[in-house]
């Protein structure tokens, strides 16, 4: 017989087989703990996490581990696992303000209540190669500080913003469920709660690149990093059978508030106006770039021109995601001989009409 | 009767695969009868497969409008399906009708737009009969060449209405007519002589 | 409120895997697209197990439509054996354990990719397209908000354009697969990138055809004994490829062949891209010249598959996966020469 059916269903399993080999490398090196991966690769969980739309620290590291570190298979396997868990409802919008702070700066004023801190970061570390970490070894514990931190640090916008040179946010109305991506598709004009939507579960490398194009000129907003801040916020729900508010828990996050300039328009006097960044854990270079690409969005509602790409909703929302992106992008690899044979008959076809036609050309030219 | 304590599908997953597709093919084949499967208990005045449709079709995404008839089986449907009641016929994904002679005109439900026409009613109307006899001829999409159908307890009005409605197209509403364990569909891209 | 049960598919998971709101929805939408064939309905479509652009929006249909009573056969460039058909079976079979057959006319249900099966689809039947991009206007304008109006408006002028200055610049319009058609006289459609031989197969189908985007997010159908008419203009008729060869196999020449390289030197052959349809007139006496000489076929090839040294595999993995493991020992040591083609699919999973 010409096929053979089981041949491709063989050589699929042997190649899940090698790739299981493969994952686990040489098998003399001790294999790695969910719990390994979770502590001492905490930002690619993360990342995954936030992409993922999914908390799950540990879910988070098993799908790095199954997927040999590669981040955007991680994501996929996670938001694959998503899909499958029942949706009891949202939550209250988080309080960042009552953030338990690790992490909080500000680039817009010197100074501000309860102080910059610092916190972990790669910031000014000089980024030279650590040979000790080559030799395992426990760091040095990192000093305490004398005092602890105010138990939260109030928002530096909000308190600044006694002026009113800032735009204030407007609460959105929690009678509404926010629209949910996961279960409806995108459709345009996408409101701001789906575009931020969008973007918090974007590829960090897509909006960095956009965002770092807003900056050379391609939408360009004149941003200023407000507020970043890192800690843990407290997650809560209302059960509609309770009727009040209960705590779930405590979840990681980063959150970037950009400053932007605005000049004023028809309606509105010349003011600062926001863009908005958040992620799971830390991430601050997906917060600050989604901050960029979120306040160059706005631009159509706030009057401005939207000739660049960070500015135009659809090919920023359409082309955001990963998963849907590797998907695309790699099923070239999938065979395409049918569609080939046409083109080829097509170009066949049209060489011959071409040849014919040059003949002729040169036989009426000869007589 | 307390409509809530009567059990939905004896077997929520396949039940709901076997009457989807009995519709799927109802609506693939505009004026063909088709009997919807499962057995189930039905609140008062229900036929079982207008039970079975509403059991299939509608959750907390789909507002349903209900007549003064079908009006008694609210908590049923809300206790089974979660579904809102929409307080108006055009503001409903589902309609349900079990008083046919006396139901609103097609235009006091939700036809779409030219952009979104998806975003129309489905009526679901209960009638005493239905059967492949001539009252109506049936052409277009689904059809193969011609089909037939009658449906007892229409008013001659609601047929001429229904008989106009494919001008509109792709604004429009479907019917779906269920009788006993049977129901036949008229998406609107039929044609209707009566 | 609705409790679900799993009938004989995957433990852990519901039957077909989607959840039953899930079904309802995209059942919904499968509802509205029969009622306006050829609109694009969006949907919720969900984050499947699978790649976007394999298949998502066609498997997101088989799962809301199969039941434990049909038979699926699932298809990829006409054939059974390639291997994403191979996988989107294999998944069916665990999430639902419905039959599933190669032959087309056992099928109640048939996902496909690029081909619609040479064997005519008969009524009752389903087939499920996997479409990439839904939007027949896509590469004329790039904007959702803007093609939405124009099909609202029907307004189709600019893809006649389009096409007409394909003959203008070539003689001939030069789409091949993937051809635009006009559904019922009213919507213009895009039949996924089937070869436009399969284009008039689509009109007046007895089967129902249902088209699932995943990526796209959007789904569509022509009911059965619909008008599809592929475009074209009066001095223009729309023609279908053809081919001077016939299948080297079962010696067909009525259906779409597939080109296959035999040797380093140019040679090459011609067989059925619907391996179904071959071996059936094959079993029913058809023959065609044959391969060429040395040819090695492949599941000749598949014998003579080199499998890992046990040395260098992992100890095998204890527990829950053991069906995913590949069967033990197929011998054998080198590749033959000369068995290049269309059976290298088979071949990419095994270690050298």
């Amino acid at each position: 017989m010409y096929v053979a059916v089981k041949g491709g269903e063989r050589a699929i399993a042997n190649a899940h087989a090698w790739l299981a080999e493969e994952r686990r490398g040489d098998p003399d090196v001790p294999e790695l703990s969910i719990a390994q991966i979770r502590e001492q690769q905490r930002l690619a969980v993360d990342r995954v996490m936030t992409e993922g739309s999914l908390y799950d620290p540990d879910l988070a590291a098993l799908a790095l581990k199954q997927a040999r570190g590669d981040q955007v298979e991680a994501i996929f396997l996670l938001r694959a696992y998503r899909t499958t868990l029942p949706r009891f409802g949202s939550s209250l919008p988080l309080d960042t303000g009552g953030m338990c702070v690790r992490r909080r700066v500000s680039a817009i004023f010197k100074d501000v209540p309860g102080g910059q801190v610092l916190g972990p970061t790669f910031d000014y570390t000089h980024r030279l190669l650590d040979f000790a970490l080559a030799a395992e070894g426990d760091p040095a514990p990192a000093p305490r500080a004398d005092a602890p931190l105010a138990e939260t640090l109030p928002g530096v916008i909000d308190v600044l913003n006694r002026e009113g040179l800032i735009e204030t946010e407007a609460a959105s109305d929690n009678a509404l469920p926010p629209p949910d991506l996961t279960r409806e598709p995108l459709r345009f004009p996408a409101a701001r709660a789906m575009r931020l939507q969008n973007l918090a579960r974007g590829d960090e490398g897509f909006l960095l690149a956009l965002g770092y194009s807003t900056q050379r000129g391609y939408g360009r907003n004149h941003p200023f990093a407000g507020e970043i801040r890192y800690g843990e916020v407290a997650v809560s729900f209302v059960p509609p059978e309770l009727g009040f508010e209960i705590e779930l828990g405590d979840i990681e996050l980063t959150e970037c508030q950009m400053v932007n300039q605005f000049a004023g328009s028809k309606n509105e006097p010349p003011q600062f106006t926001r863009g908005y960044g958040v992620s799971f854990g830390h991430g601050e270079r997906k917060a600050m770039s989604m901050a960029l690409v979120d306040r160059a969005l706005r631009a159509a509602e706030l009057g401005e021109e939207t000739d660049s790409p960070a500015q135009d909703a659809e090919f920023v929302l359409y082309h955001s995601d990963n998963v849907e992106a590797q998907g695309f992008v790699q099923h070239l690899k999938l065979p395409h001989y049918v569609d080939f044979q046409s083109e080829l008959n097509v170009v066949r076809g049209m060489r011959r009409a071409a040849a014919e036609a040059a003949e002729a050309a040169l036989a009426e030219a000869a007589e | 009767m307390d409509h809530a304590v009567l059990p939905g599908f004896a077997d929520a997953v396949p039940d709901a695969q076997g009457a989807f597709r009995a519709l799927l093919e109802a609506m693939s084949h505009p004026g063909r009868i088709v009997a919807v499967p499962p057995a189930l208990a039905v609140p008062a005045g229900f036929d079982p497969a207008t039970a079975a449709l509403l059991l299939t079709l509608c959750d907390s995404d789909t507002p349903v409008w209900l007549d003064a008839a079908a009006e008694p089986a609210a908590p049923w449907l809300a206790f089974h399906t979660g579904a809102p009641r929409a307080g108006q016929p055009s503001a409903a994904s589902f309609a349900v009708v079990l008083s046919p002679a006396t139901m609103p005109p097609l235009d006091a439900f939700n036809w779409g737009t030219d952009e979104v026409p998806e975003a129309s009613t489905t009526l679901i109307v209960q009638v005493s009969r239905l059967s492949d006899g001539a009252t109506w001829r049936l052409r277009g999409p689904g059809i193969k060449s011609e089909a037939q159908l009658s449906v007892a307890g229409l008013s001659q009005d609601w047929v001429r209405q229904r008989a106009a409605l494919p001008v509109a197209f792709p604004r429009g509403v479907d019917v779906v007519f269920t009788s006993g364990q049977l129901i036949a569909a008229l998406p609107r891209t039929t044609m209707l002589e009566a | 409120m609705n409790h679900t049960s799993a009938l004989a598919g995957e433990e852990g998971y519901n039957f077909a895997f989607l959840d039953e709101q899930t079904k309802r929805m995209i059942r919904r939408a499968i509802l509205k697209a029969v009622a306006i064939p050829g609109h694009q309905i969006p949907f919720g479509s969900r984050e499947m197990p699978l790649s976007y652009g394999w298949g998502t929006g066609g498997i997101q249909l088989t799962a809301a439509v199969i039941g434990r009573d049909d038979t699926l056969k699932v298809i990829d460039q006409g054939a059974d054996d390639t291997t994403n058909a191979v996988s989107i079976r294999g998944f069916f079979r665990r999430m639902t354990g419905v039959r599933t057959t190669e032959r087309t006319d056992e099928a109640t249900v048939v996902q496909t990719r690029h081909r619609i099966p040479e064997t005519p689809l008969s009524e009752g039947q389903i087939i499920v397209y996997q479409v990439p991009i839904p939007e027949p206007l896509r590469w004329l304008e790039p904007r959702e908000s803007e093609t939405r109006k124009m099909h609202g408006l029907a307004e189709y002028g600019a893809m006649h354009v389009k096409l007409y200055e394909d003959i203008v610049r070539y003689g001939r319009i030069e789409t091949a697969y993937d051809y635009p058609v006009l559904v019922n006289g009213r919507y213009l459609m895009r039949p996924s990138p089937i070869p436009k031989f399969d284009n008039p197969k689509m009109d007046r189908m007895p089967a129902l055809q249902l088209f699932g985007a995943g990526r796209e997010k959007r789904i569509y159908a022509v009911p059965p004994y619909t008008e599809v008419k592929s475009l074209d203009f009066e001095d223009h008729p729309f023609e279908v490829e053809r081919w001077e060869q016939s299948c080297a196999l079962c010696g067909s020449n009525d259906s779409f062949l597939d080109e296959i390289v035999t040797d380093d030197q140019g040679g090459h052959a011609f067989v059925c891209s619907d391996t179904d349809y071959c071996t059936r007139r094959r079993a029913a006496g058809h023959e065609g010249e044959g391969m060429p000489e040395g040819y090695l076929q492949p599941s000749e090839a598949a014998e003579v598959l080199h499998h890992p040294p046990s040395a260098l595999r992992a100890p095998s993995p204890s527990g829950g996966r053991d069906s995913d493991l590949p069967p033990e020992g197929e011998g054998g040591a080198q590749r033959r020469k000369g068995d290049a083609s269309s059976g290298t699919a088979f071949r990419a999973g095994l270690r050298p």
